[in-house]
C-alpha cells in the first residue's frame, strides 16, 4: 500500500492546480476534467516510473498537455458519451473573468498557450519551460512574450465588450 | 497590461473550484479495473486490441511519454459511411440515369421482367443495422462523413464502388458480457450496410478476400498491420472473418517485445445484394473477443441483413 498512499498523496497535492492546467489549455472544465484523470490513471498505472521521475509533477503536465492536443479534442464529444464512470460535471457557469481568458488562451498558438499557462499557473521560469517542453529557451521567451502581448490586447477592458455580445 | 492576465490567471483558478475530481482511491480503483478487464481479455484469447494503429489506442509520441489517440476515430482504415436512417443517403448513379452504354445488368428498362435485379432501396432502415437494442451495444449514433473503404496495402482494389447503390453507416460502443454497463466500452465498432447493383456484393466480397490474400501486411494510419482470413462466419450467402493485429504494446503504449499482438476483427457478411460490414476497431488498448466479435457483433448484423434483404 506504500504505492497507493505516496500516489494518493501526489494526487492530493497536485490535482487542483493540474486541473487549472487542463482549463487553460482545453478552454472547457468538463474537459479539463477528463483529461486530468486521465493523466492521473496513466500516472498511477506506472507510478513506480512516474515516482522516480526527476518530476513526477512534471510528467503530469506533458500528459495533460498531449491528451489536450487538438487531434484529441475534435473527438472529446464522442468519448464524453462514455464518461459516465468519471468525475460529475462542474458545478454551475463559469465566472465572466475565467470565459474571457479561456476564450483568450484559445486564439493563442497551443506551444503559446502552453507556455503562458505554465509560466503564470506554476510560475515557471524559462529555462524550465524550455527543459519540460523541448523548445530552445529562445523559443520559449518569444512564445511568452507573444502571448503575452496578445493575452493583453485581447483582455483589455475596451475589447471586451463587443466579443461579450459575439460570444453570446 | 501584466495584472490584467494575472488577474485572469486567478480568476481562471479560482473557478477551477467549480471542478471536481474523483478521490484517489477512486481513481485507484478505476485504473485496476481497466487493467484487470485488460489482463484478462490477454490471457484467455490474446485478443486485446491495441488501437494504435487505427487511431483508437496508445501510442508513444517525442520522447517515449505516453499521448493517446482518440478513441473511434475515423482515421485511415475506418469505413464510415453517409447516412443513416432518415438522413442523407449516399447513393451511386441510379440505374435509369447511366449512359446507354451501361451493362445490362444496370439497366433494368432493358432486361426482361422475368430477370429483373431487386430493385435499390432508398434508404437504408434502421433495423437493417446494429442499434443499441442489441446486447452489449450503446450510443450507436450515424456517421456523416463520406464512407473510406478498409485499409490493407496497394494490391488491395475494390473496383465494386462502382456499384454502390445506397450505404448508411453507424457507429458504436460494445461492451461483452463481462463488461459493466458503466465501465469503459470494450470495442468501438463500424457497421456498414451496402446495397450494390448487379453483381457488387459479390464483388465486394471477393475483393475482400483477395485484399487478405495480397496483403499479409498493410500499414494503417502509422501503424504496421497483419491481416489473416478466419475464413468464413457460416451466415448469410457468404462471409468473411478478418483478423487485424498490430505488435502487443503496454499501458503506455511502448511496444511489449515479446511477440504477442493485439488483433482487431473485421467481418463481411453478404445477403443477396447487400453486405454489412462490421469493423472492430477497439478502444484504448484492448477490444471485443473473437468469440464476442462474432456471435454478438458479426452474427447479430447478419441476422439484421437478413431480416431486411433476406
Amino acid at each position: 500500500m506504500r504505492d497507493a498512499d505516496s500516489f494518493d498523496e501526489f494526487y492530493r497535492d497536485t490535482s487542483a492546480r493540474m486541473l487549472r492546467y487542463g482549463y487553460a489549455l482545453t478552454g472547457d472544465l468538463a474537459e479539463a476534467q477528463d483529461v486530468v484523470q486521465e493523466a492521473y490513471t496513466r500516472a498511477w498505472r506506472h507510478w513506480r516510473t512516474v515516482a522516480a521521475h526527476p518530476t513526477p509533477e512534471g510528467w503530469l503536465r506533458l500528459t495533460v498537455s498531449r491528451l489536450a492536443t487538438d487531434r484529441w479534442r475534435r473527438l472529446s464529444g464522442w468519448r464524453a458519451a462514455v464518461r459516465r464512470a468519471g468525475p460529475p460535471e462542474p458545478v454551475g457557469p463559469p465566472s465572466e473573468d475565467a470565459v474571457w481568458l479561456t476564450a483568450a488562451l484559445r486564439r493563442l498558438p497551443a506551444p503559446v498557450r502552453q507556455a503562458v499557462a505554465l509560466h503564470y499557473l506554476f510560475d515557471l521560469p524559462v529555462a524550465a519551460i524550455s527543459a519540460e517542453t523541448g523548445a530552445p529557451v529562445g523559443t520559449v521567451t518569444s512564445r511568452l512574450s507573444r502571448g503575452r502581448t496578445e493575452l493583453a490586447a485581447m483582455l483589455t477592458p475596451a475589447s471586451r465588450t463587443p466579443e461579450v455580445k459575439n460570444a453570446e | 497590461m501584466p495584472n490584467e492576465i494575472e488577474r485572469s490567471f486567478d480568476a481562471l483558478s479560482a473557478d477551477t473550484e467549480r471542478g471536481l475530481l474523483l478521490s484517489g482511491p477512486e481513481l485507484r480503483h478505476q485504473a485496476a479495473r481497466r487493467h484487470s478487464r485488460r489482463v484478462a481479455v490477454t490471457v484467455s484469447a490474446a485478443a486485446v486490441l491495441v488501437v494504435a494503429a487505427i487511431g483508437t489506442g496508445w501510442a508513444m509520441a517525442g520522447d517515449g511519454q505516453p499521448s493517446v489517440l482518440p478513441p473511434a476515430a475515423s482515421g485511415p482504415g475506418t469505413p464510415s459511411g453517409s447516412a443513416y436512417l432518415g438522413g442523407p443517403v449516399t447513393s451511386a448513379p441510379v440505374p435509369s440515369s447511366a449512359p446507354t452504354t451501361t451493362p445490362p445488368t444496370t439497366t433494368p428498362s432493358s432486361t426482361p421482367p422475368t430477370s429483373r435485379p431487386p430493385a435499390i432501396p432508398k434508404s437504408i432502415p434502421a433495423r437493417a443495422l446494429l442499434s443499441d437494442a442489441d446486447a452489449g451495444i450503446s450510443d450507436v449514433a450515424p456517421v456523416e462523413d463520406p464512407f473510406r473503404q478498409l485499409e490493407f496495402c496497394s494490391k488491395a482494389k475494390f473496383p465494386s464502388e462502382d456499384k454502390v447503390g445506397v450505404r448508411s453507416t453507424v457507429r458504436m460502443f460494445y461492451r461483452g458480457p463481462e463488461s459493466e454497463p458503466s465501465s469503459v466500452p470494450d470495442d468501438s465498432v463500424r457497421n456498414t450496410v451496402t446495397v450494390y447493383r448487379g453483381d457488387g456484393a459479390e464483388s465486394y466480397l471477393a475483393e475482400l478476400r483477395k485484399a487478405v490474400q495480397a496483403c499479409p501486411t498493410g500499414k494503417t494510419g502509422d501503424s504496421e498491420a497483419e491481416f489473416d482470413s478466419l475464413g468464413s462466419l457460416g451466415v448469410g450467402d457468404e462471409s468473411i472473418l478478418i483478423d487485424r493485429s498490430y505488435e502487443a504494446r503496454d499501458d503506455a503504449g511502448e511496444p511489449m517485445n515479446n511477440g504477442s499482438r493485439n488483433h482487431t476483427y473485421i467481418a463481411a457478411i453478404r445477403v443477396g445484394d447487400a453486405v454489412t460490414l462490421v469493423d472492430g476497431q477497439g478502444y484504448e488498448g484492448w477490444g471485443a473477443s473473437r468469440a464476442d466479435f462474432t456471435k454478438q457483433l458479426a452474427g447479430r448484423a447478419a441476422t439484421r441483413l437478413g431480416d431486411w434483404r433476406g
